[in-house]
Protein backbone atom coordinates (compact mmCIF):
# COMPACT_ATOMS: atom_id res chain seq x y z
CA UNK A 1 0.00 0.00 0.00
CA UNK A 2 1.15 3.62 -0.53
CA UNK A 3 0.83 6.33 1.14
CA UNK A 4 1.30 10.40 -0.16
CA UNK A 5 1.79 13.23 1.96
CA UNK A 6 1.06 16.57 1.19
CA UNK A 7 4.15 18.70 2.41
CA UNK A 8 2.59 22.29 1.62
CA UNK A 9 -0.35 20.94 4.39
CA UNK A 10 2.69 21.14 7.08
CA UNK A 11 4.58 23.75 5.39
CA UNK A 12 3.30 26.28 3.38
CA UNK A 13 4.97 26.96 0.56
CA UNK A 14 8.54 27.51 2.04
CA UNK A 15 10.10 24.22 3.11
CA UNK A 16 13.20 25.67 4.20
CA UNK A 17 13.31 25.66 7.92
CA UNK A 18 14.74 22.86 10.67
CA UNK A 19 11.47 22.78 12.43
CA UNK A 20 9.27 21.99 9.61
CA UNK A 21 11.39 19.81 8.56
CA UNK A 22 11.30 17.73 11.78
CA UNK A 23 7.32 18.06 11.55
CA UNK A 24 7.62 16.15 7.84
CA UNK A 25 9.83 13.88 9.52
CA UNK A 26 7.87 12.80 12.03
CA UNK A 27 5.04 12.47 9.48
CA UNK A 28 7.19 9.80 7.64
CA UNK A 29 8.22 7.60 10.80
CA UNK A 30 4.27 7.64 11.47
CA UNK A 31 3.60 5.89 8.11
CA UNK A 32 6.90 4.23 7.53
CA UNK A 33 6.15 1.04 8.43
CA UNK A 34 2.29 0.71 7.73
CA UNK A 35 3.25 1.39 3.87
CA UNK A 36 5.46 0.11 1.22
CA UNK A 37 5.60 3.29 -0.51
CA UNK A 38 5.66 6.86 0.74
CA UNK A 39 5.43 9.84 -2.04
CA UNK A 40 6.11 13.14 -0.72
CA UNK A 41 3.98 15.56 -2.77
CA UNK A 42 5.71 19.32 -3.05
CA UNK A 43 2.86 20.65 -5.35
CA UNK A 44 2.95 24.08 -4.44
CA UNK A 45 5.99 24.43 -2.75
CA UNK A 46 8.27 27.10 -3.94
CA UNK A 47 11.35 27.75 -1.85
CA UNK A 48 13.31 25.32 -0.59
CA UNK A 49 16.68 25.08 2.34
CA UNK A 50 19.17 22.81 2.74
CA UNK A 51 17.75 22.88 7.10
CA UNK A 52 14.25 21.66 6.04
CA UNK A 53 15.85 18.15 3.90
CA UNK A 54 18.26 18.11 6.57
CA UNK A 55 15.16 17.29 9.31
CA UNK A 56 13.30 15.71 7.25
CA UNK A 57 14.93 13.58 4.94
CA UNK A 58 19.15 13.78 6.04
CA UNK A 59 18.28 12.50 9.34
CA UNK A 60 16.34 9.36 8.46
CA UNK A 61 19.49 7.87 7.35
CA UNK A 62 20.65 7.62 10.56
CA UNK A 63 18.15 4.44 11.11
CA UNK A 64 18.05 3.19 7.74
CA UNK A 65 20.48 2.58 4.51
CA UNK A 66 20.14 4.71 1.46
CA UNK A 67 18.72 1.83 -0.46
CA UNK A 68 16.00 1.45 2.14
CA UNK A 69 14.97 5.19 1.30
CA UNK A 70 15.28 5.15 -2.04
CA UNK A 71 12.50 1.99 -2.16
CA UNK A 72 10.56 3.80 0.10
CA UNK A 73 9.91 7.44 -0.72
CA UNK A 74 9.42 9.04 -3.85
CA UNK A 75 9.11 12.91 -4.10
CA UNK A 76 6.71 14.14 -6.25
CA UNK A 77 6.28 17.53 -7.96
CA UNK A 78 9.54 19.15 -6.40
CA UNK A 79 11.77 21.61 -8.72
CA UNK A 80 15.01 21.34 -10.14
CA UNK A 81 16.39 23.32 -7.37
CA UNK A 82 14.34 21.34 -4.17
CA UNK A 83 15.77 18.13 -6.22
CA UNK A 84 19.69 19.69 -6.38
CA UNK A 85 19.53 20.35 -2.39
CA UNK A 86 17.64 16.85 -1.50
CA UNK A 87 20.69 15.21 -3.32
CA UNK A 88 23.42 17.42 -1.79
CA UNK A 89 21.55 17.04 1.78
CA UNK A 90 21.65 13.20 1.44
CA UNK A 91 24.93 12.68 -0.13
CA UNK A 92 26.08 14.77 2.93
CA UNK A 93 24.64 12.97 5.02
CA UNK A 94 25.67 9.55 4.07
CA UNK A 95 29.23 10.51 4.58
CA UNK A 96 28.00 12.38 8.22
CA UNK A 97 26.71 9.07 9.24
CA UNK A 98 29.50 6.77 7.45
CA UNK A 99 31.96 8.86 9.48
CA UNK A 100 29.79 9.23 12.77
CA UNK A 101 28.28 5.41 12.73
CA UNK A 102 29.65 3.54 10.39
CA UNK A 103 26.13 2.48 9.36
CA UNK A 104 26.30 2.87 5.93
CA UNK A 105 29.12 1.31 4.30
CA UNK A 106 28.55 1.55 0.30
CA UNK A 107 30.13 3.35 -1.03
CA UNK A 108 28.88 7.07 -2.88
CA UNK A 109 29.34 5.65 -6.66
CA UNK A 110 27.55 2.25 -5.62
CA UNK A 111 24.49 3.75 -4.51
CA UNK A 112 24.24 6.43 -6.98
CA UNK A 113 21.22 6.28 -9.82
CA UNK A 114 19.96 8.20 -12.80
CA UNK A 115 16.42 9.59 -11.55
CA UNK B 1 41.31 56.76 10.18
CA UNK B 2 39.87 56.82 13.67
CA UNK B 3 40.95 60.43 15.01
CA UNK B 4 41.07 60.98 19.08
CA UNK B 5 38.24 64.08 19.18
CA UNK B 6 38.74 64.86 22.97
CA UNK B 7 40.30 63.25 26.02
CA UNK B 8 38.38 62.12 28.57
CA UNK B 9 34.67 60.49 28.04
CA UNK B 10 36.32 59.50 23.83
CA UNK B 11 35.09 60.71 21.50
CA UNK B 12 36.65 59.10 18.10
CA UNK B 13 36.48 60.82 14.87
CA UNK B 14 35.77 58.13 12.00
CA UNK B 15 36.38 59.30 8.84
CA UNK B 16 35.72 57.26 6.09
CA UNK B 17 37.33 56.95 2.69
CA UNK B 18 35.85 56.02 -0.47
CA UNK B 19 35.08 52.31 0.26
CA UNK B 20 34.56 49.66 -2.69
CA UNK B 21 33.58 46.38 -3.28
CA UNK B 22 37.03 44.95 -3.15
CA UNK B 23 39.45 43.53 -0.48
CA UNK B 24 40.96 47.01 0.51
CA UNK B 25 37.48 48.19 1.13
CA UNK B 26 37.02 44.96 3.31
CA UNK B 27 40.25 45.62 5.36
CA UNK B 28 39.39 48.71 6.16
CA UNK B 29 35.63 47.75 7.52
CA UNK B 30 38.00 45.40 9.13
CA UNK B 31 40.20 47.73 10.94
CA UNK B 32 37.75 49.95 12.15
CA UNK B 33 35.31 46.92 13.21
CA UNK B 34 38.51 46.05 15.43
CA UNK B 35 38.97 49.14 16.68
CA UNK B 36 35.38 49.98 17.71
CA UNK B 37 34.36 46.44 18.99
CA UNK B 38 37.71 46.64 21.03
CA UNK B 39 37.05 49.84 23.01
CA UNK B 40 32.94 50.31 23.03
CA UNK B 41 33.29 52.27 26.25
CA UNK B 42 33.75 55.57 23.90
CA UNK B 43 32.04 57.05 21.64
CA UNK B 44 32.27 57.40 17.89
CA UNK B 45 31.11 59.99 14.95
CA UNK B 46 30.94 58.41 11.52
CA UNK B 47 32.14 61.40 9.52
CA UNK B 48 30.95 61.10 5.49
CA UNK B 49 33.11 64.64 4.51
CA UNK B 50 36.03 62.44 2.53
CA UNK B 51 33.62 59.39 1.18
CA UNK B 52 33.15 59.63 -2.47
CA UNK B 53 31.82 56.18 -2.58
CA UNK B 54 30.48 53.41 -0.26
CA UNK B 55 30.31 49.63 -0.97
CA UNK B 56 26.58 47.58 0.01
CA UNK B 57 29.34 46.19 2.49
CA UNK B 58 30.63 48.89 3.89
CA UNK B 59 26.54 50.00 4.24
CA UNK B 60 26.03 46.59 6.54
CA UNK B 61 29.61 46.98 8.75
CA UNK B 62 29.12 50.89 9.62
CA UNK B 63 25.26 49.89 10.19
CA UNK B 64 26.16 46.87 12.39
CA UNK B 65 28.77 48.86 14.17
CA UNK B 66 26.43 51.42 15.22
CA UNK B 67 23.76 49.06 16.09
CA UNK B 68 26.88 46.87 18.17
CA UNK B 69 27.67 50.64 20.03
CA UNK B 70 24.21 51.30 20.76
CA UNK B 71 23.29 47.77 22.48
CA UNK B 72 26.48 48.12 24.34
CA UNK B 73 25.28 50.93 25.64
CA UNK B 74 21.79 49.92 26.08
CA UNK B 75 23.86 46.66 28.26
CA UNK B 76 25.88 49.34 30.29
CA UNK B 77 22.72 51.77 30.96
CA UNK B 78 21.11 49.09 32.63
CA UNK B 79 23.63 47.68 34.56
CA UNK B 80 24.71 50.94 36.52
CA UNK B 81 21.60 53.36 35.85
CA UNK B 82 18.63 51.58 36.47
CA UNK B 83 17.23 51.86 32.78
CA UNK B 84 17.46 55.43 32.49
CA UNK B 85 19.09 57.03 30.07
CA UNK B 86 22.81 58.72 30.42
CA UNK B 87 23.04 62.56 29.69
CA UNK B 88 25.48 61.61 26.55
CA UNK B 89 24.03 58.57 26.02
CA UNK B 90 23.31 60.40 22.06
CA UNK B 91 26.28 60.86 21.68
CA UNK B 92 27.19 57.18 21.80
CA UNK B 93 27.34 56.94 17.72
CA UNK B 94 26.62 59.59 15.46
CA UNK B 95 27.18 60.04 11.89
CA UNK B 96 28.56 63.63 10.74
CA UNK B 97 26.43 64.57 7.79
CA UNK B 98 27.85 68.10 7.28
CA UNK B 99 29.99 67.86 4.37
CA UNK B 100 28.54 64.80 3.40
CA UNK B 101 28.40 64.54 -1.25
CA UNK B 102 25.24 64.75 -2.34
CA UNK B 103 25.53 61.07 -4.04
CA UNK B 104 26.15 59.38 -0.52
CA UNK B 105 23.31 61.02 1.21
CA UNK B 106 20.75 59.80 -2.07
CA UNK B 107 22.21 56.54 -1.61
CA UNK B 108 21.68 56.19 2.19
CA UNK B 109 18.21 57.43 1.94
CA UNK B 110 17.56 55.75 -0.92
CA UNK B 111 18.55 52.13 0.51
CA UNK B 112 16.73 52.92 3.90
CA UNK B 113 20.05 53.29 6.23
CA UNK B 114 18.50 56.06 7.99
CA UNK B 115 15.06 54.52 8.65
CA UNK B 116 17.12 52.44 11.24
CA UNK B 117 19.92 54.45 11.91
CA UNK B 118 19.32 58.08 12.11
CA UNK B 119 15.72 59.14 10.85
CA UNK B 120 15.83 62.29 11.21
CA UNK B 121 18.56 62.23 8.17
CA UNK B 122 15.43 60.92 5.81
CA UNK B 123 13.57 58.32 5.82
CA UNK B 124 12.71 56.14 2.48
CA UNK B 125 8.49 55.73 2.70
CA UNK B 126 8.80 53.01 0.27
CA UNK B 127 8.78 49.74 2.43
CA UNK B 128 9.56 47.69 -0.71
CA UNK B 129 13.02 49.26 -1.30
CA UNK B 130 16.05 47.12 -1.92
CA UNK B 131 18.38 48.33 0.65
CA UNK B 132 19.41 48.17 4.29
CA UNK B 133 17.70 46.45 7.15
CA UNK B 134 18.28 45.06 10.29
CA UNK B 135 16.83 41.45 11.41
CA UNK B 136 15.49 40.18 14.60
CA UNK B 137 17.47 38.87 17.04
CA UNK B 138 15.45 35.18 16.58
CA UNK B 139 15.24 34.09 13.06
CA UNK B 140 11.49 34.63 11.32
CA UNK B 141 11.91 32.16 8.66
CA UNK B 142 8.95 32.55 6.65
CA UNK B 143 9.36 36.45 7.18
CA UNK B 144 12.68 36.70 5.60
CA UNK B 145 10.88 34.64 2.36
CA UNK B 146 7.78 35.96 2.13
CA UNK B 147 10.06 39.60 2.34
CA UNK B 148 12.16 38.64 -0.17
CA UNK B 149 9.92 37.04 -2.61
CA UNK B 150 7.35 39.55 -2.42
CA UNK B 151 8.77 42.95 -1.61
CA UNK B 152 12.51 42.49 -2.48
CA UNK B 153 12.18 40.19 -6.06
CA UNK B 154 9.32 41.18 -7.66
CA UNK B 155 8.61 40.85 -11.24
CA UNK B 156 8.31 44.90 -11.13
CA UNK B 157 11.63 45.37 -9.86
CA UNK B 158 13.94 42.54 -11.57
CA UNK B 159 13.41 40.40 -14.44
CA UNK B 160 14.08 36.88 -13.35
CA UNK B 161 12.46 33.14 -14.16
CA UNK B 162 10.96 31.67 -11.53
CA UNK B 163 13.51 28.68 -10.97
CA UNK B 164 16.23 31.85 -10.93
CA UNK B 165 14.37 33.51 -8.34
CA UNK B 166 13.51 31.00 -6.10
CA UNK B 167 17.13 30.14 -5.83
CA UNK B 168 18.14 33.02 -5.13
CA UNK B 169 15.83 32.96 -2.71
CA UNK B 170 16.91 29.87 -1.17
CA UNK B 171 20.36 30.78 -1.11
CA UNK B 172 19.70 33.84 0.31
CA UNK B 173 17.85 32.42 3.00
CA UNK B 174 20.87 30.01 3.97
CA UNK B 175 23.19 32.88 4.09
CA UNK B 176 20.92 34.00 7.09
CA UNK B 177 20.82 30.83 8.48
CA UNK B 178 24.25 30.89 9.01
CA UNK B 179 24.17 34.21 10.43
CA UNK B 180 21.62 33.06 12.98
CA UNK B 181 23.83 29.63 13.79
CA UNK B 182 27.53 30.47 14.16
CA UNK B 183 27.29 34.31 14.02
CA UNK B 184 24.48 35.03 17.04
CA UNK B 185 25.34 32.07 19.42
CA UNK B 186 25.57 33.37 23.07
CA UNK B 187 24.20 36.59 21.34
CA UNK B 188 24.88 38.54 24.63
CA UNK B 189 24.01 42.35 23.63
CA UNK B 190 20.54 41.12 21.30
CA UNK B 191 22.01 42.61 18.12
CA UNK B 192 20.32 42.27 14.89
CA UNK B 193 21.66 40.62 11.71
CA UNK B 194 22.22 43.29 9.12
CA UNK B 195 21.63 43.08 5.45
CA UNK B 196 22.26 45.61 2.72
CA UNK B 197 21.38 45.24 -0.62
CA UNK B 198 21.57 46.54 -3.89
CA UNK B 199 20.41 46.22 -7.70
CA UNK B 200 22.72 47.60 -10.29
CA UNK B 201 20.34 48.39 -13.20
CA UNK B 202 22.70 48.99 -16.01
CA UNK B 203 24.67 45.55 -15.54
CA UNK B 204 21.77 43.95 -14.00
CA UNK B 205 23.73 42.16 -11.09
CA UNK B 206 22.09 42.10 -7.61
CA UNK B 207 24.01 42.01 -4.44
CA UNK B 208 24.06 41.63 -1.05
CA UNK B 209 25.74 41.78 2.36
CA UNK B 210 25.09 39.85 5.41
CA UNK B 211 26.46 41.04 8.25
CA UNK B 212 26.02 39.81 12.00
CA UNK B 213 28.71 40.80 14.77
CA UNK B 214 28.53 37.69 17.05
CA UNK B 215 31.46 35.88 17.74
CA UNK B 216 32.68 35.23 13.92
CA UNK B 217 33.99 32.05 12.35
CA UNK B 218 37.10 31.20 13.72
CA UNK B 219 36.11 31.50 17.53
CA UNK B 220 33.03 29.12 17.17
CA UNK B 221 35.16 26.60 14.96
CA UNK B 222 37.70 26.92 17.90
CA UNK B 223 35.42 26.46 20.56
CA UNK B 224 33.90 23.22 19.10
CA UNK B 225 36.57 21.49 17.21
CA UNK B 226 39.50 22.58 19.41
CA UNK B 227 41.67 23.47 16.33
CA UNK B 228 44.32 25.52 17.12
CA UNK B 229 45.31 27.19 13.76
CA UNK B 230 43.04 29.96 12.94
CA UNK B 231 43.38 29.65 9.36
CA UNK B 232 42.51 25.75 9.29
CA UNK B 233 39.52 27.02 11.86
CA UNK B 234 38.08 29.36 8.88
CA UNK B 235 38.83 26.83 5.98
CA UNK B 236 37.34 23.87 8.38
CA UNK B 237 34.34 26.29 8.57
CA UNK B 238 33.82 25.86 4.68
CA UNK B 239 33.87 22.87 3.77
CA UNK B 240 31.06 21.03 2.97
CA UNK B 241 29.43 18.95 5.61
CA UNK B 242 30.78 20.66 8.61
CA UNK B 243 28.84 22.78 11.24
CA UNK B 244 29.38 24.01 14.60
CA UNK B 245 25.90 22.96 15.53
CA UNK B 246 24.35 24.71 17.11
CA UNK B 247 20.93 24.36 18.05
CA UNK B 248 19.71 20.87 20.10
CA UNK B 249 19.79 18.00 17.78
CA UNK B 250 23.50 16.95 17.47
CA UNK B 251 23.34 14.37 15.74
CA UNK B 252 21.50 15.84 12.44
CA UNK B 253 23.59 16.27 9.58
CA UNK B 254 24.33 19.98 8.29
CA UNK B 255 27.25 22.08 7.60
CA UNK B 256 25.66 22.75 3.61
CA UNK B 257 25.42 26.25 3.52
CA UNK B 258 28.42 27.20 1.76
CA UNK B 259 28.63 24.24 0.23
CA UNK B 260 24.83 25.46 -1.54
CA UNK B 261 25.94 29.16 -1.77
CA UNK B 262 29.06 27.77 -3.43
CA UNK B 263 27.51 25.57 -5.97
CA UNK B 264 24.89 28.44 -6.75
CA UNK B 265 27.40 31.65 -7.34
CA UNK B 266 29.64 29.01 -9.96
CA UNK B 267 26.67 28.17 -11.82
CA UNK B 268 25.59 31.88 -12.17
CA UNK B 269 28.78 33.22 -12.39
CA UNK B 270 28.65 35.62 -9.60
CA UNK B 271 30.83 36.48 -6.67
CA UNK B 272 30.85 35.23 -2.94
CA UNK B 273 33.38 36.96 -0.42
CA UNK B 274 33.23 35.11 3.27
CA UNK B 275 34.82 37.08 6.03
CA UNK B 276 35.63 36.95 9.44
CA UNK B 277 38.47 37.65 11.95
CA UNK B 278 41.37 38.32 9.60
CA UNK B 279 40.66 36.10 6.89
CA UNK B 280 38.86 36.53 3.83
CA UNK B 281 37.53 33.80 1.59
CA UNK B 282 36.62 34.23 -2.14
CA UNK B 283 35.39 32.04 -4.66
CA UNK B 284 37.66 31.43 -7.90
CA UNK B 285 36.30 30.49 -11.25
CA UNK B 286 36.49 26.81 -10.34
CA UNK B 287 34.35 27.56 -7.62
CA UNK B 288 36.46 26.56 -5.27
CA UNK B 289 37.08 29.05 -2.16
CA UNK B 290 40.83 31.12 -2.28
CA UNK B 291 41.44 32.12 1.44
CA UNK B 292 43.75 34.88 2.28
CA UNK B 293 44.64 36.99 5.24
CA UNK B 294 43.58 40.40 5.36
CA UNK B 295 44.80 43.45 7.63
CA UNK B 296 42.61 44.19 10.75
CA UNK B 297 40.00 41.66 12.10
CA UNK B 298 36.51 41.67 11.51
CA UNK B 299 34.46 40.97 14.20
CA UNK B 300 31.88 39.32 13.23
CA UNK B 301 31.07 37.48 9.91
CA UNK B 302 30.10 38.93 6.42
CA UNK B 303 29.09 37.29 3.91
CA UNK B 304 28.81 38.96 0.84
CA UNK B 305 27.13 37.99 -2.99
CA UNK B 306 26.81 39.00 -6.58
CA UNK B 307 24.13 37.57 -8.81
CA UNK B 308 23.92 37.97 -12.03
CA UNK B 309 20.25 38.68 -13.13
CA UNK B 310 20.80 39.01 -17.56
CA UNK B 311 18.79 36.55 -19.17
CA UNK B 312 21.78 34.61 -19.89
CA UNK B 313 21.89 33.31 -16.60
CA UNK B 314 18.14 32.03 -15.90
CA UNK B 315 19.21 29.77 -18.64
CA UNK B 316 22.30 28.86 -17.92
CA UNK B 317 21.13 27.81 -14.46
CA UNK B 318 18.29 26.11 -15.39
CA UNK B 319 20.34 23.89 -17.87
CA UNK B 320 23.73 23.55 -15.30
CA UNK B 321 21.62 23.18 -11.64
CA UNK B 322 20.46 19.92 -13.32
CA UNK B 323 23.32 16.47 -12.33
CA UNK B 324 25.85 18.68 -10.37
CA UNK B 325 25.63 16.82 -8.06
CA UNK B 326 25.43 12.94 -6.88
CA UNK B 327 21.91 11.64 -7.68
CA UNK B 328 19.87 9.73 -4.99
CA UNK B 329 16.32 10.46 -6.21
Amino acid sequence: MAIEIIIKSIVGSNAISMNTGRQVRERIREEWDLHEKITLNFEGVKIYASPFFNASVGSLLKDNSIENLQAKLEFKLISDHGKNLLNLVIGNAIKFYNDTEGKTTDSLDKIKKDF
Amino acid sequence: MVRKWKMSKTLYKVFLPPIRDEKAGIEYLSKISEAIVSSPEHDFMFDFSRCSTLSYNAIAVIGGLGDFLKKYEDSVRKSTGFGLPRFDSLRKVTFNIDKMPQSIMTKLQSLGFWNYVKPEHGISVNNDYIGYRQHAVVIQDHEIVNHLEKHWLTSEKLSLSDALRDAIISSIYEIFVNAYGHGLKGNELSQSVISCGEFDQTKQILCLSVFDLGGGIVKSVQDYTGIKDKQAAFEWALTVGNSTRTDSEPDMPRGLGFGVLQDFVRINEGTLKVCSDNFIAELDTNGNYKVSKIQGSLAGTLVSITINCRKKYHYQFQSEQKGNSETFF
